[in-house]
């Protein structure tokens, strides 16, 4: 146990180590504020939770407001760890060094996961967290509930965890030593977001049917095993803190058979998955010789596309957030949440253009691909410093990449709109044009935070694309763009939506060319000082 | 010290790495192992140290089994890799006291051997600075403290010697041959010949995965007045 608590702390020291420097900024009032940001970031999350909270208390049933918080923790938990198992245990630096000390492989394991818990953790804080507080607030923090409820947080992140490691390690056993094994790690991983929104939309449904809801409304606690009927044991927690000892007892049981379950398979998970994943990669397929010439434009094109794809994490990262929209989108119309009704509806034909535009700019705003796209380079970013390029071409390349790369995810989603949600021709030309400028707007911006920020000393691809201030610098800028949208919008509403998104997207148009002007006087400048490692 | 018995491994069951690969260090033995790129000397110190698993065979060190008794086997070597890829953004002297930590090396003994082999290599004024700032030689030297530090039996190097300075490699080597002078055992890989004929007492080649000679240099040498580079390049010339 001594061994497993020193190889944590060694990687939260690392962990921590990276941070600070990520935040070591010149400006120190900078370096404040960047270090704030992510609290700023939870507010509209917190205000959600005092919303729910509120909604339940006003019926006299507050609790249910955990039971409702604390799903919604399980599946965001679940859904971010997937990623995380990948990216630490399989993509990590570390392995090499900790497969030969003399450690169990389970001690290995089981330091990754501490690992991962914080982050969890901090879901839990923000979502179930939340909520208890104001839930404790009004019953006047009575101390059984309060030690439960803090038992509870704690131990939140213990189901995801063990059913990420559950789930992912197993496949990554089958995949290792595969040809394409990166490309099947994408796949799989995406499949299986698809399959827990997908259970999740199911269940969702299935409760919803009239019949069973008036069956279960019709016992005891109904609209409580109502809510928890997606994830049974939100009910224990909740029986749990409002009165029942036999729950407590179920809720305790459940924690502790997450971690028996993750330490009787530890070893095993080390062997099958994590080592037989870490043999090198093949060297025997031998590739075409070629010798033909290619275009400078389209090397570099082809380069910051080769760093994404032969990364699964930033891979991965690329996909997610790029078409999470598209496969949420198709999701929710296959199971008919969001069906041709409801989005045809007469009260929302005025907002219909700004639903498209919403919908197709969502790649753009969640995508935040050229605020990583010097950092994702790492320690290759010296090849760019000593190709005959000038700084402005290699630039150009990365908002190219960022734009093919988004371009895809807004056509593939503008067609499935379209289908479900048709505009008029003028609308629809408009619509695109503004999205195309939005798009260009919010690339430059992004260019001008990596430029400002850059981080090429990581070691685990992970924290360079999430785990990165610069990520939330750019979702900070999209609130910034959406507050100047909302505005545009208060001033011109009464001229109809076309002429609305039509000046935001004149509006995104003179954005660009200022944001452009600033990188070819400042930026392009500081990116000439940027030092490769 | 160090037993291979039959060690076989192939990737994707088309290409083999390593073909039958026997190997026998004694005690006070000091060898070093060589080879062409992609001969299977970096997969085979992988194999011994734990960190890729072989198809066939076996790896014993200091009568220990590393499939069967893998803690013990693991307590009784460290290992310097040929990329310093290690946890970046703690110190030098963190890092130190974690491989001092995993090795259950006493305060005493890992205070006395830090300043020993940090104050030999010159990098005690940097061990309290972040490893990231560190230059590659800088990293190896730290690299090679760390597994000096629990004074393991078996010492296994992979080309230590890639961006040290001319200091630095002379410490190396002295400190090589202390350690086989007391009772331990090194094997390093290396394509400096010169190193390796100066100081080995014996030499592994191996190419294409299989091991070609092992034997002492003049045992290989068979009394011919060549250099281990034209030995080297005449077992392994292919034109």
């Amino acid at each position: 146990m001594n061994k497993i608590l020193k190889l944590i702390k060694i990687n939260m020291k690392d962990t921590t180590g990276r941070y600070m420097q990520q935040l070591n900024t010149k400006g120190k009032i900078t370096g404040k504020l960047i270090a704030v940001l992510p609290l700023i970031s939870i507010l509209p999350a917190i205000a959600v939770t005092k919303l729910i909270y509120d909604s339940f208390a006003q019926i006299n049933m507050g609790y249910l407001a955990l039971t409702y918080t604390s799903i919604g923790s399980i599946v965001f938990m679940l859904v971010t760890s997937v990623p995380l198992i990948v990216s630490s245990f399989f993509y990590g630096k570390d392995l090499s060094l900790l497969a030969t000390l003399p450690i169990k492989g389970r001690s290995i394991i089981i330091a990754k996961l501490a690992g991962i818990y914080p982050i969890l953790l901090a879901i839990s804080v923000v979502l179930f967290g939340s909520t208890a507080i104001f839930y404790l607030i009004d019953a006047a923090f009575p101390i059984r509930s309060t030690l439960i409820i803090i038992f509870i947080l704690l131990t939140l992140p213990l189901a995801p965890i063990a059913l990420g490691t559950l789930i992912t390690l197993p496949f990554m056993s089958l995949v290792a030593g595969r040809k394409h094994r990166n490309l099947f790690t994408v796949l799989g991983n995406v499949l299986l977001l698809g399959v827990i929104l997908g259970i999740q939309v199911i269940v969702g449904r299935t409760a919803s049917n009239t019949d069973a809801i008036v069956k279960i409304l019709s016992k005891p606690d109904g609209l409580l095993n109502l809510i928890g009927k997606t994830y049974p044991p939100s009910i224990w927690l909740t029986k749990a803190v409002a009165y029942s000892n036999l729950d407590l007892l179920w809720t305790f049981l459940l924690q502790v058979g997450c971690v028996l379950l993750i330490f009787l398979l530890a070893n095993k998970i080390y062997d099958e998955a994590l080592k037989k994943f870490n043999q090198q990669e093949s060297s025997g397929d031998r590739q075409k010789i070629s010798y033909k010439k290619t275009n400078v434009k389209l090397l570099l094109l082809r380069r910051n596309l080769g760093i994404i794809f032969t990364n699964p994490t930033f891979l991965l990262n690329t996909v997610m957030t790029l078409f999470i929209p598209v496969i949420i989108f198709v999701l929710y119309n296959l199971m008919g949440i969001m069906d041709l009704n409801t989005l045809n509806n007469p009260v929302l034909l005025p907002f219909r253009a700004f639903i498209f535009f919403g919908i197709i700019i969502s790649p753009s705003i969640m995508g935040s691909l050229s605020a990583t796209s010097i950092s994702r380079e790492g320690k290759f970013f010296w090849e760019t410093r000593v190709m005959p390029i000038s700084h402005q071409e290699s630039l150009t390349s990365r908002e190219l990449t960022t734009l093919l790369l988004n371009g895809i995810g807004q056509v593939l989603l503008a067609i499935v709109v379209y289908i479900i949600l048709p505009i008029e021709t003028l609308q629809l030309a408009v619509v695109l044009l503004a999205v195309v400028f939005f798009t260009l707007l919010m690339s430059k911006i992004d260019l001008i935070i990596n430029i400002e920020r850059p981080y090429l000393n990581w070691s685990n691809p992970t924290a360079c694309i999430k785990n990165n201030m610069n990520v939330m610098l750019s979702l900070g800028s999209r609130v910034i763009i959406g507050g100047l949208g909302y505005l545009v919008y208060t001033l011109f509403k009464e001229q109809g939506s076309t002429q609305v998104i039509l000046i935001l997207g004149l509006m995104a148009l003179l954005l660009y060319i200022i944001s452009r002007i600033l990188i070819t006087k400042i930026y392009l400048k500081k990116y000439e000082q940027i030092d490769a490692i | 010290m160090l037993k291979i018995n039959n060690l076989t491994k192939s990737y994707d069951k088309k290409n083999i790495a390593l073909n039958n690969l026997n190997l026998d260090i004694k005690k006070g033995e000091l060898i070093g192992f060589i080879g062409p790129n992609g001969a299977g000397k970096t997969t085979t110190l992988k194999i011994i140290t734990g960190i890729i698993t072989a198809d066939q065979g076996t790896v014993e060190i200091n009568g220990h089994n590393l499939q069967t008794d893998m803690i013990a086997t693991k307590k009784s070597f460290t290992f310097v890799p040929d990329h310093p890829e290690i946890y970046e953004s703690i110190s030098g002297i963190d890092y130190l006291n974690f491989i001092a930590d995993m090795y259950d090396v006493s305060i005493e003994d890992r205070k006395k051997r830090i300043q020993d082999f940090t104050s030999r290599f010159q990098l005690e004024g940097a061990l309290g600075q972040k490893i990231n700032t560190y230059s590659h030689g800088m990293k190896q030297k730290l690299l090679i403290t760390a597994a000096l530090l629990p004074q393991a039996p078996l010492f296994i190097l992979d080309e230590p010697h890639v961006g040290l300075d001319p200091h630095s490699a002379r410490v190396l080597k002295d400190l090589m041959l202390e350690h086989c002078k007391n009772g331990g055992s090194v094997l390093f890989s290396s394509h400096v010949l010169e190193v390796v004929e100066n100081l080995c007492h014996k030499v592994a080649i191996i190419d294409k995965g299989k091991l070609i000679a092992y034997d002492t240099l003049d045992n290989i040498k068979q009394n011919k007045e060549m250099t281990l580079e034209e030995i080297f390049l005449e077992m392994t010339d292919h034109e």
